[in-house]
């Protein structure tokens, strides 16, 4: 779906601005991991790239005729914070669903669910469908501090297995790290499903290789246009022919396999 | 909703630019368009005249630094050199393009005239020039023969990348010479594009730009470059001038290709009163994939605004006013 959707409602979620959007055609083929891009500051905006976000939720039909729900940190730049200043009734240009989902497993495996900040939304929705398939689910709600924790007790609405990760005097990947391998020891994961920054998925896969599952990563950074057009989301991956391609991360990603990514390489970009 | 296909039939909106014939004046420019498959996948393709890919270098090979774009107002900038991949890597059965049915211009990049030119013929020896109807020499990057200063801002060094292009390519397949507008007197340096070849100069590549965080270079500063709608009255300045050149006669009969700002059917109109043929959209499709509807359905809109039977009409129009 490409056009206007009407925001219809917003609510603070400590660091964050939870919005539903009226937005029909989208919720009959997103799945989590999906995204969403918006042009941000209105028609007369000095803002050109666009914002691309998980989706958290959808609905295919209802009472308004289909919705897609967002979570923004409305401190992270400009185009955010418009996001997150939106009214009820504002309208809003949007694209979406756009990008590869997560997959899920046939066959119930255990899991893990591991989301960080803000990208923890689309996650509760992974963890439900998981659970609908029958997979054992534990989760792992991280955030930067207390008021970038989003969704913990949705978490634990869906399972009893959910571990709260804040920051210690070294920051958030140690601790994060810890409660992952922790969580795949304690289930026996075959798969780690994570979300986040590029920084913290990258400790996530680490720790998930370590033990032994496979780690399947929705990297959450900049993607000016959520079309693959601009080519600027770039993110070097290992192929099957063990070479090392190029690919957008709101195309062929934002879920990818952790294992495969060039962590060292995508990160020096990023500074 | 009409169709810009639909508006055709009424306002006729195609072109020629040298031997290249499309049938609208309006193409997604180098690096914000892709290869064509991403507007194809929106439904978004037929609103243009023709797709310029990104630039091809003669390898393929990563830059120094990622490619990043950061936004300014009403503008954005990026590195001008990112990496892409290179003519030696394009698969002559599976073309990035295959299957789009878009007229394609295949954008060139390198950082000698002889890079340029084995790009050419890397091109045309991958591609056999399979759905290539053009060339776009992309000028506007560093010359590492001459201390890093663009091709574009020196009339010796683009006279010789274009000519360079030229011999290796088709002599049926135009070669255009994509320019910057911040020189001395682009009149000059198109001069020497046309002597070598170039049947089309596109104005204005990205202006070369700073971009800084704290108190160090965010981007390489020695290929960074400006774009978006701040460009505008620039990209209107350039194009004036080598219209006014081409009707005094200090520069041959060329066509010219408005590329910077361009986001809406009233800038495209502007352009191309101002003496563009055809105009290229950028970053207007970053923010919006779906701008090329709007400005291709636009023009047909200007046409009879202005009592215009054909958008040739109105090129160069404002020259008469």
């Amino acid at each position: 779906m490409r056009g206007t959707a009407e925001l219809i409602a917003t609510r603070r979620a400590g660091s964050f601005q939870h919005l539903t959007f009226v937005a029909p055609g989208v919720g009959e083929s997103a799945r989590a991991g999906h995204l969403v891009s918006f042009a941000v500051g209105g028609p007369t905006s000095s803002l050109l790239a666009r914002r691309t976000l998980p989706l958290r939720a959808v609905t295919a039909s209802g009472t308004y005729g289909g919705t897609v729900e967002v979570v923004v940190e409305g401190g992270r730049d400009d185009g955010t914070r418009w996001l997150a200043d939106l009214r009820v009734h504002d309208e809003v240009q949007i694209i979406a669903p756009l990008g590869r989902p997560f997959p899920l497993s046939q066959e119930p495996v255990p899991c893990v669910v591991v989301g960080v900040d803000a990208a923890t939304a689309p996650l509760i929705w992974l963890a439900t469908q998981l659970r609908d398939r029958a997979c054992p689910v534990e989760l792992v709600v991280a955030g930067s501090d207390d008021q970038h924790l989003f969704g913990v007790v949705e978490a634990r609405r869906i399972t009893g297995g959910v571990s709260v990760v804040t920051p210690d005097a070294d920051g958030l990947d140690r601790p994060l790290a810890a409660a992952v391998e922790a969580a795949v020891r304690r289930s026996e994961a075959a798969v780690v499903y994570g979300a986040g920054r590029a920084a913290r998925m990258a400790a996530v896969s680490t720790a998930a290789m370590a033990g032994g599952a496979v780690p399947q990563v929705c990297i959450v950074e900049d993607m000016p246009c959520g079309t693959g057009l601009c080519a600027t989301c770039a993110l070097p991956l290992v192929g099957k022919d063990a070479q090392v391609h190029t690919v957008r991360t709101c195309t062929e990603g934002p879920v990818v396999r952790g294992d495969r990514v060039v962590w060292d390489q995508y990160l020096a970009g990023l500074r | 909703m009409t169709s810009p296909a639909a508006d055709a039939t009424a306002c006729d909106l195609t072109i020629a630019i040298g031997g290249l014939q499309l049938a609208m004046p309006v193409m997604g420019a180098a690096g914000c368009a892709g290869f064509g498959q991403e507007l194809a996948r929106l439904g978004l393709l037929e609103s243009f005249g023709a797709i310029v890919t990104p630039s091809l270098r003669a390898r393929s090979g990563a830059t120094a630094h990622r490619a990043r774009l950061v936004e300014s107002p009403s503008g954005i900038v990026l590195p001008t050199d990112w990496p892409s991949i290179g003519a030696d890597s394009l698969q002559p059965a599976n073309l990035p393009w295959e299957g789009t049915g878009i007229p394609v211009i295949a954008s060139l990049l390198g950082n000698t005239s002889g890079d340029l030119a084995a790009a050419a013929h890397g091109l045309r020896h991958r591609t056999h020039m399979r759905g290539v109807r053009a060339v776009e020499v992309n000028l506007a990057v560093p010359n590492a023969a001459n201390n890093g200063v663009p091709f574009a801002h020196d009339a010796f060094a683009a006279t010789k990348a274009v000519a360079g292009v030229r011999g290796e390519l088709p002599r049926e397949v135009p070669v255009l010479a994509k320019l910057a507008a911040d020189v001395t007197d682009v009149v000059e340096i198109a001069r020497g594009c046309v002597k070598s070849g170039a049947e089309g100069i596109v104005v204005t590549a990205p202006l070369r730009a700073v971009s800084l965080r704290g108190l160090s270079p965010d981007l390489p500063p020695t290929a960074t470059g400006l774009s978006g709608p701040a460009l505008l009255p620039v990209t209107l300045r350039a194009v004036w001038d080598l219209r006014a050149a081409i009707l005094t006669g200090r520069l041959g009969s060329v066509a010219i290709i408005a590329v910077g700002g361009i986001d809406s059917p009233e800038a495209a109109a502007h352009a191309i009163s101002a003496g563009a043929t055809a105009v290229q959209l950028g970053s207007a499709l970053v923010h919006d994939p779906g701008s090329g509807a709007t400005v291709s359905r636009g023009l047909g809109e200007q046409c009879r605004l202005h009592g215009a039977s054909s958008i040739r009409d109105l090129v160069g129009a404002a020259h008469h006013a």
